[in-house]
């Protein structure tokens, strides 16, 4: 059996600085999930690794789907086929929070330019994982998204990283981290208050 | 120059833990503040213990002043967090809840080890430790000849903190502190120290019969007194020979004086004790010139007829002559004060000091009579110092021939100190002559702010425990930089056996934890001083930070 992040999750549909969508089928859409660290891969040694979050997942309508909604029974198998064969794919957005240059080290902040249509986009594995969650930087990128209520994002994010650090490390990590939020939410604490009961440890 | 990155500074000054916070602004003249890092716990921290910042070029010791909480936010303090659960708890504290320590900084040691005075302050942002055992011993020194162990700083039990016994007695000092403080106690050590060391000898106004011989203390066990300690080197003298007796002490010698050695100068020291007006005392002036020498047992047995004479004949007016009669009677009770002189008391203390012995007068039960205490040690002092400055204006040019610098300890010293007569006693002129003629004072005082303060002013060390009244606070950091810090700090002594010891025997200013007067005390008394000399580097540091320049008494 291969590792999660072994294989590709899907490739990348449309993307700007500041983000991307990937497209992938409904059989893949099972590893990645809401705050997941994913990387998309450049072709070249020319263009940056870039790095994000996983912040939504949409599944799109298409002509077959409308007409079938409209039928009056629908069989199990012709649902299972309709996934199957969906002609439009299942959508993730990533809000990049790093990139790093070929054979360089991990940076938070936004990508010089975007991935390029069609780059297979892959999760992190721990080890990078880690080396992002070294440190909080990006954080604020985070906490600046207007597109989600970004401390969910926030929380889901953390509460995965945190799942793959040894056991005896994940509370002090959460510790930290929500320190670093709440240096960042010092002027909205009802926000930060949201957040850190998202990450309490149970 | 470069500036140094962290683990640069720990080769300079060793690596520490655990961190305090980081500098996050203030001043020199007003003190440092300090952000507290998330884990250290406010109740682990005391005002008065001392800390260390790491400057680029230097490390800065601090004395902690202030400790307070702060948020980055008042939002939280409108709606306080719910810390009762422990995860939140640990977010908060420490983030947007966090605490701080105001510092007032002290001294620097460059990175050659040289001590100077804090002409500057770390730049932003830098961290802060608490002081290690390395830190103390680098200021302060190891015991040796001139260096006296008095107690050890705050948590740092096992470190010492030394005087400069030459610097301590070359200038006045003062011993303050509340009654029950530990004042004798710390007296009793400092005299210690300066009899072991041989730094200065003692002429000691023992009120209270606390230096002498043996006391009782809190336990009512008995602690020993300097005689025992240095039995060749420390006289008892006494005024009052049955009580010395009683209590086990064979006095070398029993001080009398005589009424027709009482000259009016020596009233005037009593002016304020004894009620004493300018009237009275033009009386007593005009009585000695008219009388001679007998002037106060002529008046004491004078006639009717004789007092009418006076009133009609003279400028003395009946009331202030009468008032001033009956001042006198209350000498009548003196069993010390004789008609005829027995003995030369004055010449006596001379030749003990002379030959390097202390001299401890005892008062027994006169103790209780400050009229007595304070008459005898003007009329003592005074002809003392007359013939210091004599024999030491003689010797001018040979340092052979000079007596041995003395020191002289007195007890309820605002009483001979007051402003209104600290000019006309001789205890405000050796104040203020400062070591011209080698005598120096030791004042031990509960009320320091009623000291004149030009006095004040002059003494140069100043070890001070617990005072409450804030006037006496006041007066003994008067003209002492990062005083208003320091204030704080006496304030919250312990009620006993602490103090904060400042000025010209010590590098810096430091709370301390007097050292214990018990079996070990003695013993150490007893041995020769194994410590090296202190490194020349704090010699050196301690030119610097005090200059060559003549002591003009704090400022
Ligand atoms: N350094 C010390 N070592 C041992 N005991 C001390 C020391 N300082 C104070 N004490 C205890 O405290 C009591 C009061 O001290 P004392 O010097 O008489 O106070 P003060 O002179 O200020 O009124 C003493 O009887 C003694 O028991
Ligand atoms: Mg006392």
């Amino acid at each position: 059996m291969t590792a999660a992040w072994e294989d590709p999750i899907g490739y990348v549909l449309r993307a700007s600085t500041t983000g991307f969508s990937v497209g992938t089928r409904v059989s893949q859409m099972g590893k990645p999930a809401f705050g997941s660290i994913v990387k998309a891969q450049p072709r070249t040694d020319e263009r940056e690794w870039v790095y994000g979050l996983l912040f939504d997942m949409h599944i799109d309508d298409d002509p077959m789907v409308r007409q079938l909604v409209l039928a009056d029974a629908v069989s199990e198998e012709t649902i299972r086929d309709q996934h199957h064969h969906r002609i439009v794919p299942v959508e993730m957005d990533i809000l990049a929070i790093g990139f790093r240059s070929y054979d360089g080290p991990i940076r938070h902040a936004l990508p010089p330019h975007p991935p390029l249509s069609l780059d297979p986009v892959f999760l992190c594995n721990p080890e990078e994982t880690k080396e992002i969650a070294a440190h909080f930087d990006y954080f604020r990128i985070v906490l600046a998204t207007a597109q989600v209520p970004s401390e969910q994002l926030l929380a889901a994010h953390l509460i995965a990283t945190a799942g793959v650090l040894p056991e005896d490390e994940q509370y002090d990590f959460l510790v930290r981290a929500g320190r670093e939020a709440a240096r960042l939410l010092n002027n909205d604490m009802a926000r930060l208050d949201s957040l850190l009961r998202l990450i309490y440890p149970v | 120059m470069a500036k140094k990155s962290v683990s640069e500074l720990d080769q300079y000054f060793g690596a520490r833990t655990p961190r305090l916070g980081v500098l996050i602004g203030g001043s020199l003249s007003k003190g440092l503040d300090i952000r507290l890092d998330p884990g250290v716990n406010l109740e682990d921290l005391a005002v008065g213990r001392y800390v260390v910042i790491h400057g680029h070029h230097r490390r800065f010791f601090c004395i902690i002043t202030d400790i307070g909480l702060n948020s980055t936010t008042v939002q939280i303090t409108g709606t306080p967090p719910d810390m009762s659960n422990p995860f939140l708890a640990d977010i908060y504290s420490g983030s947007i809840a966090y605490g701080t320590m105001h510092i007032a900084p002290m001294l620097a040691i460059s990175e050659d080890g040289k001590l100077e005075p804090v002409r500057t302050i770390p730049p932003h942002f830098q961290e802060t430790w608490t002081a290690t055992e390395q830190d103390i011993n680098d200021v302060f020194g190891k015991e040796d000849e001139t260096h006296f162990n008095i107690g050890a700083p705050l948590e740092l039990l096992d470190t010492q903190i030394n005087v400069d016994l030459k610097r301590l007695t070359e200038r006045s000092v003062g011993v303050f502190g509340k009654s029950g403080t530990g004042k004798s106690y710390l007296t009793r050590i400092l005299l210690a120290g300066v009899i072991a060391r041989r730094a200065a000898v003692n002429l000691i106004f023992d009120m209270h019969n606390d230096y002498g011989w043996e006391v009782f203390n809190e336990f009512g066990t008995r602690d020993k007194g300097l005689k025992q300690l240095f039995p060749d080197r420390v006289v008892i003298f006494t005024l009052d020979d049955e009580s010395s007796r009683r209590r086990g002490v064979r006095p070398d010698f029993v001080v009398t004086m005589a009424y027709n050695e009482i000259e009016p100068e020596d009233l005037e020291a009593l002016r304020l004790t004894m009620d004493l007006s300018d009237t009275m005392l033009d009386a007593a002036r005009l009585l000695r010139r008219m009388w001679g020498r007998d002037w106060i047992q002529s008046l004491l047995t004078a006639e009717a007829d004789i007092i009418e004479d006076l009133i009609n004949t003279t400028t003395i007016n009946g009331p202030a002559l009468s008032a001033l009669i009956r001042r006198l009677q209350r000498f009548q009770r003196f069993g010390f004060l004789v008609p005829q002189s027995a003995g030369d008391s004055v010449q006596a203390i001379i030749s003990h000091l002379d030959q390097g012995r202390s001299v401890v007068l005892e008062f027994g039960r006169y103790g209780n009579a400050l009229e007595a205490y304070i008459l005898v040690a003007n009329y003592l002092t005074r002809r003392i110092r007359e013939r210091y400055v004599h024999r030491v204006e003689e010797s001018f040019g040979d340092e052979s021939k000079q007596p041995p610098q003395l020191m002289i300890t007195i007890e309820e010293a605002h009483k001979f100190l007051d402003p209104m007569i600290a000019r006309q006693t001789i205890f405000g002129t050796i104040a203020r002559e400062l070591r011209k003629f080698k005598v120096t004072l030791l004042v031990v005082d509960q009320r320091p702010s009623a000291i004149d303060e030009e006095v004040m002013s002059q003494i140069g060390t100043r070890v001070t425990a617990l005072l409450d009244n804030e006037r006496d606070i006041m007066a003994v950091f008067m003209g002492v930089s990062g005083a208003p810090g320091l204030r704080e700090v006496l304030a919250r002594l312990d009620t006993r056996q602490q103090a904060i010891v400042l000025g010209h025997a010590v590098p810096m200013p430091v709370v301390i934890q007097s050292r214990s007067y018990d079996e070990a005390f003695y013993a150490a008394m007893g041995k020769p001083i194994s410590g090296k000399k202190v490194r020349s580097v704090s010699q050196k540091g301690g030119q610097a930070l005090y200059g060559d320049k003549e002591f003009e008494g704090f400022d």
